[in-house]
């Protein structure tokens, strides 16, 4: 299971993935996710440490949300990921692309 | 040198070697060319010293013999002239002016003299008075003067030389003497008495001898001597003459002529042997002596002079007689030597062009081992790689070792519908031309055992291909073999090959620990194209094992061509029964390099060993090819991870890779089902997952291009990456338009 929050702050949109960003709940978070897209004018922020896993059609989502703020000059952050969900970040190349932080 | 044999190993031997070992013969070949030269050459070296030497030393000696020939000649000469003109003298001794013309006659046809007067006893002539002596003198210019000397003033009446002639019997030589008046010559006088006709001594008739000449001579000689033996010694060979009294009649020092004496010279030196040699010369010996004179060794010649009772000597230094021989003996060497160097360079050049074929040769041979190594390497590339199964029903194991570079031995597994096809087999023949047949061989089988059925068929197959396409002659034995990883029957046939062994690891069931596997005689593949071979079966009990070898391995010789031996293959296989397959390899290598002990291989020694473990399906998912039903894959595999126990981490690791190969399936594949089996083994996960879609194949695929960003690359390439990344083992089948793909996934990392 997924849930996804979103929270708009002044200057950057902090997603909160918690669960399985599985094939199962890939239609889901893609929806769920669209508001993120409506913003041009900040950084987008997701907070994993609730996210258990992570499959490619999960990776493929945080791409296109990487792709929007490179377009609009913002940064995407990854915050607190688990070793597990970095592991597979590390494998698929996609680590270099975002920014990492954590708490 | 002598003996030595050398042997060449071309195959081995490096253009190098090769061009030193033609610089080392011809070394060798001078070192015994120099030897025996150098003996030749320090025997012709003494032959033509000694040769010259002698020369040398005769030559001396003739000179000595020459100079005495002639002083007896000339003092023959002037005695006989004076004796014979004593007569005409005494036939006119009553006319004293007839005189004047005796003398002069005399002198002028005797060249030697210098002058000859007659003399009478006091007042013999009363009207010439007390003194009369007429004396025939030749002056500078050569003529003849003759005049009356005798007076007061010049009283040969009172000289010695003249009372002692007086009384003497007969005529003979005075002592020599330096004439006061004249030239200051040296002289000798023979004087001879003139009688009356009575026979009374009245007078004496003398006659002078210069012995100018005899200086000039002797001197002359040993010039002449030194020039052509001495020019560059630093001691001159020299000759001199003594009389009885060892006083210097002739000396190279005129200085001491009369005045020094040579008895008294040696008597000064240390040592007698020279004063020895002093009296042995005035005693009127005639030989040679070598002395050692100062620190100078010279040969000394020497002779009797007759009529005066002198002795003449040479004295020639040793270098003098030696350096002629040595000079030749010298240029002789050098010739020897010049023309060695000549050999040896030419003898090299030779070698080198003479052994430029060999040193091509060498360079050829390392050329064909390198050829050799890589046609090894390609043979070895042929051989399946280590069985990386995904089947957990089996394991298996096998080596080939050649006995040449490369090899006429053959094995080859590989997956088909669930069965393991596998086969061993041996070429007769061994190196080059057996490696050719068993690349065709393995070809051949390859292509073949991919869509033929059963054992028999594929053997029945290879048989009439070879038999059609090679005419050659050469068979191979092979056993075939086509196992059901299912039911573990095993469909085999064997062509002419040792009988595998079956090995059973639980004997207690009334079966042997091994036996050999029940065989029918088939020929050899290859042997008779219309042979009809003959399969049989077998139905294994799990895990039994299965080894095959070839009789590289049973007929490997010791040093004293004993074979290892069939039994003894069998028996050390069933103490090996519950090994695993490697264990049992290594056992038997083990066994055939202790058996070979240093021996060399001489067959290609190849082992297969294999076990069937069936293993049962843990849990099995069925599913339908849409992403509604991929849900369910989270808990089956939860459950199968569960299962065997493996962590959180490694479970979400095959949780994804099962995940990206189902979505794979449904994205690209259009199948309509999904079953998933899992089996659990010993250390590991085994997921298959079987799907109805289009031909696909994960393993295939290149994963994802790192290199590239990861915003940039294609799409769907990602999963493949995950898939190959969180797994331990991939295989993948095409059966029965299924797609089989295996997964493999280690369970004991964290044990």
């Amino acid at each position: 299971m997924l849930n996804i929050t979103i929270n708009e702050q002044t200057g950057q949109i902090v997603t909160v993935l918690s669960g399985d960003l599985d094939n199962a709940a890939s239609t889901q978070a893609e929806r769920s996710l669209a508001p993120v897209f409506e913003h041009t004018d900040c950084d987008v922020v997701i907070d994993c440490a609730e996210l258990n896993y992570i499959s490619s059609s999960g990776l493929r989502i945080l791409l296109n949300i990487y792709k929007h703020t490179r377009t609009n000059g913002h940064k995407a952050v990854l915050k607190d990921m688990t070793d597990e969900v970095k592991e597979v970040f590390q494998i698929s190349g996609f680590l270099q692309l975002f920014t990492i932080h954590n708490s | 040198m002598a003996g030595k044999i050398f042997y060449l190993n071309f195959a081995t031997m490096k253009s190098e070697t090769i061009s030193s070992f033609a610089t080392r013969l011809a070394q060798r070949i001078m070192a015994v060319l120099f030897l025996s030269m150098a003996a030749i050459a320090i025997v012709v070296y003494y032959v033509v010293q000694n040769g010259v030497s002698n020369e040398v030393e005769e030559r001396y000696e003739g000179t000595l013999l020459q100079t005495r020939e002639q002083l007896r000649d000339v003092l023959s000469d002037v005695s006989v002239a004076v004796e014979n003109n004593v007569h005409d003298v005494e036939r006119d001794i009553d006319n004293p002016d007839k005189m004047h013309e005796h003398v002069a006659r005399m002198l002028r046809i005797n060249p030697y003299l210098v002058g000859i007067g007659i003399m009478f006893q006091p007042d013999y002539y009363p009207s010439k008075g007390r003194w009369y002596e007429i004396y025939a003198v030749r002056d500078t210019a050569g003529s003849i003067a003759v005049k009356q000397i005798g007076s007061a003033h010049h009283d040969y009446l009172q000289a010695p030389w003249y009372t002692k002639a007086i009384k003497e019997e007969s005529g003979g030589w005075s002592h020599p003497y330096f004439d006061e008046l004249g030239a200051k010559q040296l002289l000798i006088t023979y004087l001879s008495q003139i009688r009356d006709r009575e026979g009374r001594i009245v007078g004496l008739i003398g006659a002078d001898l210069s012995l100018e000449w005899l200086r000039h001579r002797m001197k002359d000689a040993d010039e002449r001597n030194n020039l052509k033996f001495a020019s560059s010694t630093a001691q001159k060979a020299y000759s001199f003459i003594i009389d009885n009294n060892s006083t210097y009649i002739i000396h190279p020092d005129s200085s001491r002529i009369l005045v020094g004496n040579f008895l008294n010279d040696t008597k000064t030196t240390p040592g007698d042997a020279d004063d020895r040699l002093a009296f042995r010369m005035m005693a009127g010996e005639d030989s040679k002596e070598m002395l050692s004179i100062g620190n100078i060794s010279s040969q000394i010649f020497f002779c009797p002079l007759e009529y005066v009772d002198w002795s003449m000597a040479i004295v020639v230094p040793q270098a003098a007689i030696y350096r002629n021989g040595r000079i030749l003996g010298l240029i002789i060497l050098t010739i020897i030597l010049a023309g060695l160097a000549l050999i040896y360079l030419i003898s090299r050049y030779t070698i080198r062009r003479t052994s430029k074929p060999l040193t091509d040769y060498a360079a050829h041979a390392a050329s064909v081992e390198r050829e050799l190594d890589i046609a090894q390497n390609i043979q070895m590339a042929m051989l399946p790689k280590e069985f990386d199964t995904q089947d957990l029903s089996i394991s298996l194991h096998a080596i080939l070792t050649p006995a040449k570079a490369v090899g006429g031995d053959l094995y080859d597994y590989f997956l088909r519908d669930n069965h393991l096809v596998f086969c061993i087999g041996d070429v007769s023949g061994k190196g080059v031309p057996a490696a050719l047949m068993m690349a065709v061989m393995r070809a051949m089988f390859r292509s073949e055992a991919r869509q033929t059925t059963t054992a028999t068929d594929i053997v029945d197959v290879m048989n009439r291909n070879l038999c059609k396409e090679y005419t050659g002659g050469d068979f191979v034995t092979m056993f075939v073999g086509i196992l059901d990883l299912q039911t573990g029957m095993l469909d085999y046939c064997n062509a002419g090959h040792e009988a595998p062994l079956l090995l059973n690891e639980n004997p207690r069931e009334k079966r042997e620990a091994c036996t050999a596997l029940p065989i029918k005689s088939n020929l050899p593949v290859g042997a008779l194209s219309d042979w009809t071979y003959e399969g049989q079966q077998e139905q294994l009990k799990p895990s039994d094992m299965l080894f095959l070898y070839t009789d590289g391995l049973s007929e490997a010789n010791n040093t004293k061509g004993e074979q290892l031996g069939r039994e003894h293959v069998l028996e050390l296989a069933s103490k090996h029964n519950s090994d695993t397959v490697q264990q049992l390899i290594e056992a038997m290598e083990t066994e055939v390099h202790r058996h070979a002990a240093g021996a060399e291989q001489s067959d290609d020694v190849t082992m297969l060993a294999l076990r069937w473990q069936p293993t049962p399906i843990t849990s099995h998912l069925t599913m339908r090819a849409s992403m509604d039903d991929i849900a369910l894959l989270k808990p089956f595999i939860e459950n199968v991870a569960q299962e065997a126990g493996m962590d959180d981490k490694e479970a979400k690791r095959l949780r994804l890779a099962v995940e990206e190969a189902v979505a794979n399936v449904i994205n690209y594949s259009r199948a309509t089902g999904i079953t998933l089996q899992a089996t659990q083994g010993d250390d590991c996960v085994l997921l298959t997952i079987d799907d109805d879609g289009q031909p696909f194949d994960p393993t295939a695929d290149s994963p994802t291009d790192l290199s590239i960003p990861a915003d940039q690359r294609p799409p769907g390439g990602m999963g493949i990456l995950l898939l190959h990344q969180m797994t331990d083992g991939l295989s993948y089948q095409r059966r029965d338009d299924h797609n089989i793909l295996k997964i493999k996934k280690i369970t004991i990392h964290n044990a």
